[in-house]
């Protein structure tokens, strides 16, 4: 609203229905006059009464129009669009809050700058004329949030300290959300009771960013909030047409992890986007690659691809063989040439190269004086031939027995051959339980392999007990009679070439290789009781058989199952030649074949979180290998502006949790009472926490979960806080002073973790932070598009696209227009008065 | 300065405010008339006959041309020869009782209404005419003849004039040519007629009764009383204005009709005097507020044209 006082004003609207009451009152008060002279008066009313009519009207009008010129005049009316070629006074305080869009479109070229260069001019000039009497507020809509605003809402008192700082604003790497920004603007606005308000919004309003429709309901509430709130908003349009630009629009690792010096390659999956309005041909991609040579950290390049050409709009896809030597971290970079938009053409992949899967084989038959005799014998050779992981898989094998004293987590495969059963005992309420099965389950839960192969060891009690689990556990179908006999040579069974699933690592049987299944002959397998398989459940997939044998009931021979993130195969014949002539099948080699390729679709893939989006926060935990690691840094993209991190505590990563909770509980409007109690408690925990006081610390902690249990039915994310306080307390509390990286990504680019092992060089662990590829999408929205947006036309428009210093650099100024307003009513009282008496309603 | 003094005492009684207050039409008429006698600085209404009187002493004003020089020779003082002047002038007033000249007392202090004031007039002139010797009659009508007192020079007759006007209480609506036409039947003689009233009624109706008179050979004199009120129109605020002789009701603001009824009113009397013209009729228009010395001298005028007319044709 363009008034100082906006009640005033409706106050004066909702008078100047004054002069229509006063009309209709006096309609009901007459004074009673007998008359003789009627004739005349008729006579008069006849020829008069249309003219009369029209000059009752034009008073009306008038008189209305009077009243609300002095509402206008007492509200202090600041002016609108149309009052921008009148001159004006100053007016009284202001509050002013700019949002300028630092998200990366606005790196945009112009020229020798930037658009974001020509808004912070903009930003500089309107800040400049800010006096001091007024309050001013700076967002930036890469930090939405009020607690991270630039400037708060405050007088400006050291202006030039205040532009020196603007003056080192640069566009972010983030795609920004206008309505965060816009929602912090009205909180801001909330606390201003007096005076105008005034929004800027700077920003290059891209069409992409204003077409979702969730996202224009939002903006546009927002934006009615803020009139509602009597704000006037200047938009100030600062997007352009591109002319060239090209945009990484995706790369990724397409197979689940890397090992190093694999014969098979890792595979780059990289595309790239026309963002521009023509055609472009011969499109370099060049390729550069940072990797573990020699125990350190090298980097590379890799050359350059060519895509021929790209159509606009179109995204052309390609497929990147990557190679590295040694295992360790690595990144690879996808340039791009430089075009009008530079944030958009780089982009990278990181990946944790592995020296060789490690492969955990429990066997069940194993016999250290007649290693053929080993149910292992044959399997650890077909997946690690020399022992030394140079066909990309380490094989460990342990007896069956031996379950208890490994740990599954430090491989990448576990192979049960012919394992007769884990050990149990019994618990505390005297249920059996079998501890190393749960391990095994939680390890293949957190995406673990599992492969098992059955024999004659195989106790039914157990693999249709605890590791069936009534259709939920790792084995996916109950194990029934075993079928043939192993003796009986000459009585055998095939694989069913027409069953054999299209899987990667069947596909030696593929197509017209089928009839390589004849080469195999199967003297007895465990003929799975299929149709007692139950439904899966929330972790175990629903079980696929991948091939069949050619009995009468062609019973399942291979079994896959998804089971939480990892997978599990299941043989239901021997590893050994036991039961089969797999293992000695010389003639192709299938044996080798299908177990190189199943360790490749079982092991554990590469840890999520390597290379994702910006936003997405780099955790790294010193846990588990690294755990000696007696120094540790982070180092962020843009190093040395932004210095080196440390590690903090994972209480850190809660704590700011709990407190982004209090702030949104402190929104929704939960009493104050229950925050400022939360806040006490967060941070006397840190004060324990910091003084290693255990005991008080786990006391603080708890007293929290009880206060997020309180208020948990306000907030979805407060049960969810709680939940992973609860987790932590519960697992491992202690752990909450593990050391641990927790760093929000707000640049795009390469993060290190550099590491300090004794015994060792130092260590670098690299995370990619890509920009969003939708930011390069940089067709602008218009007024138009702006104005759907906002849900109304009402705002003042600033078109800073063709960026001429004379044209509409300068909104209209805070003026008062009261004296204007006063001009207006003196006018029209006088003409009202010269009016009445005209139309005879003056003596 | 002493006869200054009766002479403004006197013509105050001619003031319409001054006149309110004395409750007696008969002592109306009498002051008024000496007011306005008094007023004229000389006696033009003694001394035009041949049949003489008495004399009586000159006084300042009178014309010397009636000093009788041998009664001056005699006595060595200035006497003028008086006569006594015949009745040559049969005069009857119609006196207007509707309901609507009625209007005027409302709301004012000393005001008259429009039939005080026609009968202050009527009462003035009669009492004029018989101290003159002239005969007069009265009738007082509304939509019917109400009284009718044929014409009498008897001095006494004033009496009879003034209790006619005084006990008529005007509430009924006019019908003026009715009226006219049988008034017309009814004076034998010519004369000159007076019409005091507002003339609220149909104009062309009026003109042929009036005419009627004029076939009789009568002068005719409309003294066309109308209020302040409806000659200005000063009305403010909201207003209801209830018609009289059932003209209905009407609630407007007036300021904005003032201008229109202004121009109506003008219209109407223009209109009228128009008429009174072509068919030669006398006619004057008197406001309320007015001194009645402009009716007297209207009228004497008329009287004037009347007289010299009658004296040609004898």
């Amino acid at each position: 609203m363009p008034f100082i006082h906006p009640a005033i004003f409706w106050t004066g609207l909702g008078l100047v229905s004054l002069p229509i009451i006063i009309h209709l009152l006096n309609r009901r008060r007459f004074r009673v006059l007998d008359w003789a002279a009627m004739r005349f008066l008729l006579d008069s009313i006849r020829k008069n009464r249309r003219r009369l009519r029209i000059e009752e009207l034009i008073l009306l009008i008038l008189r209305c129009l009077i009243i609300f010129l002095l509402a206008c005049m007492v509200a202090r009316f600041t002016g609108c669009a149309a009052t921008d070629i009148l001159p004006a006074g100053t007016s009284g305080s202001k509050s002013v809050v700019f949002v300028l869009d630092d998200s990366y479109s606005m790196g945009q070229k112009l020229g020798a700058g930037t658009l974001f260069a020509a808004a912070r001019t903009d930003l500089q000039e309107k800040i400049a004329s800010v006096p001091e009497s007024d309050r001013a507020a700076i967002l930036l809509t890469s930090r939405p949030r009020r607690r991270e605003a630039f400037f708060d809402l405050n007088n400006i008192t050291d202006g030039e300290g205040l532009l020196d700082q603007v003056k080192m604003l640069r566009p972010s790497d983030i795609r920004t959300d206008l309505s965060e920004t816009l929602e912090t603007a009205i909180r801001i606005f909330n606390d201003v009771q007096t005076g105008s308000k005034r929004l800027y919004v700077l920003s290059d309003f891209r069409r992409v960013d204003l077409a979702d429709r969730q996202q224009i309901r939002e903006i546009g509430k927002k934006f009615a909030r803020l009139k509602k709130q009597g704000v006037e908003v200047v938009v100030m349009d600062y997007g352009r047409d591109v002319t060239n630009n090209l945009t990484v629009e995706n790369v990724r690792l397409l197979d689940r992890f890397v090992v190093a010096k694999s014969p098979t390659p890792a595979r780059i999956g990289l595309s790239v986007r026309n963002n521009g309005p023509s055609e472009v041909q011969d499109v370099q991609v060049h390729l550069e690659a940072r990797f573990q040579a020699g125990g350190r950290t090298v980097g590379s390049s890799l050359g350059a691809r060519t895509i021929a050409s790209i159509l606009p709009g179109e995204s052309v896809s390609l497929e990147i063989p990557f190679t590295p030597t040694e295992a360790g971290s690595a990144v690879l970079t996808v340039k791009l040439q430089p075009d009008e938009l530079p944030g958009d053409n780089v982009a990278h992949v990181a990946m944790n190269v592995r020296k060789a899967l490690k492969v955990l084989i429990l066997d069940g038959n194993r016999s250290l004086t007649e290693p053929e005799e080993s149910e292992s014998f044959f399997f650890s050779r077909a997946i690690d031939p020399n022992g030394d992981g140079g066909y990309g898989n380490r094989a460990e094998v342990f007896s069956a027995e031996s379950v208890d004293e490994v740990d599954f987590d430090k491989y990448d495969v576990v192979a049960l051959l012919n394992v007769r059963d884990f050990p149990s005992r019994r618990d505390p309420q005297g249920k059996i339980v079998y501890p190393r099965l749960d391990a095994l389950e939680r390890y293949v839960a957190s995406g673990g392999g599992l492969i098992v192969f059955t024999g004659e060891n195989a106790n039914p009690t157990f693999y249709n007990g605890p590791l069936y689990a009534g259709g939920s556990g790792l084995n996916p179908f109950r194990l029934g009679e075993r079928k043939g006999d192993p003796t009986q040579l000459e009585k055998f069974f095939q694989l069913d070439p027409k069953s054999i699933a299209d899987v990667r690592f069947l596909r030696i049987f593929a197509g017209e290789a089928a009839g390589f299944t004849r080469l195999i002959r199967f003297t007895a397998f465990h003929a799975a009781q299929e149709r007692a398989a139950a439904v899966a459940d929330g972790r175990a997939g629903r079980p696929k058989v991948l091939a069949r044998f050619t009995d009468s009931q062609n019973s399942p021979a291979i079994v896959g199952r998804q089971f939480g993130r990892g997978r599990v195969l299941m043989f239901y014949t021997t590893a050994s030649k036991r039961w089969n002539d797999w293992p000695i099948e010389t003639e192709i080699g299938t044996y080798v074949t299908v177990l190189q390729d199943a360790m490749t679709y079982l092991a554990r893939p590469q840890i999520a979180g390597y290379t994702e989006r910006i936003g997405v926060p780099v955790v790294f935990e010193l846990g588990g290998a690294l755990k000696d690691a007696t120094g540790a840094l982070m180092r962020l993209p843009n190093y040395p502006d932004q210095p080196d991190r440390t590690p903090g505590y994972a209480f850190d990563i809660l704590a700011a949790k709990i407190r982004s909770v209090a702030d949104e509980l402190e929104d929704a409007g939960v009493a104050g009472l229950t925050v400022r109690a939360l806040r006490e408690s967060l941070r006397k925990a840190r004060q324990k926490c910091v003084g290693q006081d255990s005991t008080g610390f786990k006391a603080e902690l708890d007293k929290i979960t009880g206060q997020l249990k309180a208020s948990e039915s306000q907030l979805q994310s407060v049960r969810d806080v709680r939940d992973a306080l609860d987790e932590k307390l519960n697992d491992h509390w202690q752990g909450l002073l593990q050391r641990e990286f927790h760093v929000p990504s707000r640049f795009s680019g390469v993060y290190k973790v550099l590491l300090e092992i004794a015994g060792e060089k130092k260590r670098e662990i690299l995370f990619a932070r890509n920009v969003d590829p939708v930011e390069g999408r940089l067709a602008p929205a218009g007024k138009e598009g702006i104005t759907t947006a906002l849900g109304s036309g009402d705002y003042i428009y600033v078109d800073r696209t063709q960026q001429q210093a004379e044209a509409t650099t300068s909104v209209r100024q805070d003026q008062e227009y009261w004296v204007w307003a006063l001009v207006a009513l003196l006018v029209l009282l006088a003409v009202e008065t010269f009016l009445g008496q005209r139309f005879g309603h003056y003596s | 300065m002493a006869q200054t003094q009766t002479k403004e005492e006197l013509t105050k009684y001619l003031d319409p405010k001054v006149l309110s207050k004395i409750t007696r039409l008969d002592l109306q008429a009498r002051l008024v008339v000496e007011g306005f006698i008094s007023g004229l600085h000389r006696s033009p209404f003694h001394g035009f006959s041949v049949e003489f009187a008495s004399h009586r002493e000159y006084v300042w004003g009178d014309d010397i041309k009636h000093i009788d020089w041998k009664v001056q020779a005699r006595t060595d003082r200035f006497y003028i020869k008086q006569y006594e002047e015949e009745t040559n002038l049969k005069a009857t007033f119609l006196l207007d009782a509707s309901e609507s000249m009625l209007y005027g007392a409302a709301g004012k202090k000393d005001g008259l209404t429009k039939y005080q004031y026609a009968a202050a007039v009527a009462a003035s002139l009669g009492f004029l005419l018989l101290q003159q010797q002239d005969a007069v009659g009265l009738a007082v009508f509304d939509e019917d003849l109400r009284t009718y007192l044929p014409a009498s020079a008897n001095p006494n007759h004033i009496k009879s004039l003034v209790h006619a006007m005084a006990i008529n209480n005007p509430k009924l609506k006019t019908s003026m040519e009715g009226i006219c036409h049988s008034m017309a039947e009814k004076i034998a003689r010519r004369g000159l007629v007076c019409l005091v009233s507002d003339l609220f009624c149909d104009v062309d109706g009026l003109l042929r009764g009036l005419q009627h008179f004029r076939h009789y050979d009568h002068e005719v004199v409309v003294l066309h009383v109308m209020d302040a009120d409806e000659l200005t129109f000063p009305f403010q605020g909201n207003t209801m204005f209830r018609g009289m002789e059932e003209t209905g009701r009407l609630t407007v603001e007036p300021r904005a009709l003032r201008q229109g009824y202004l121009e109506s009113v003008e219209a109407f009397c223009k209109e009228v005097k128009r008429k009174c013209v072509a068919n030669r009729i006398d006619y004057k228009l008197i406001s309320t507020t007015d001194h009645l010395d402009a009716a007297l001298l209207e009228f004497l005028a008329a009287r004037a044209a009347a007289t010299k007319k009658s004296g040609a044709k004898r």
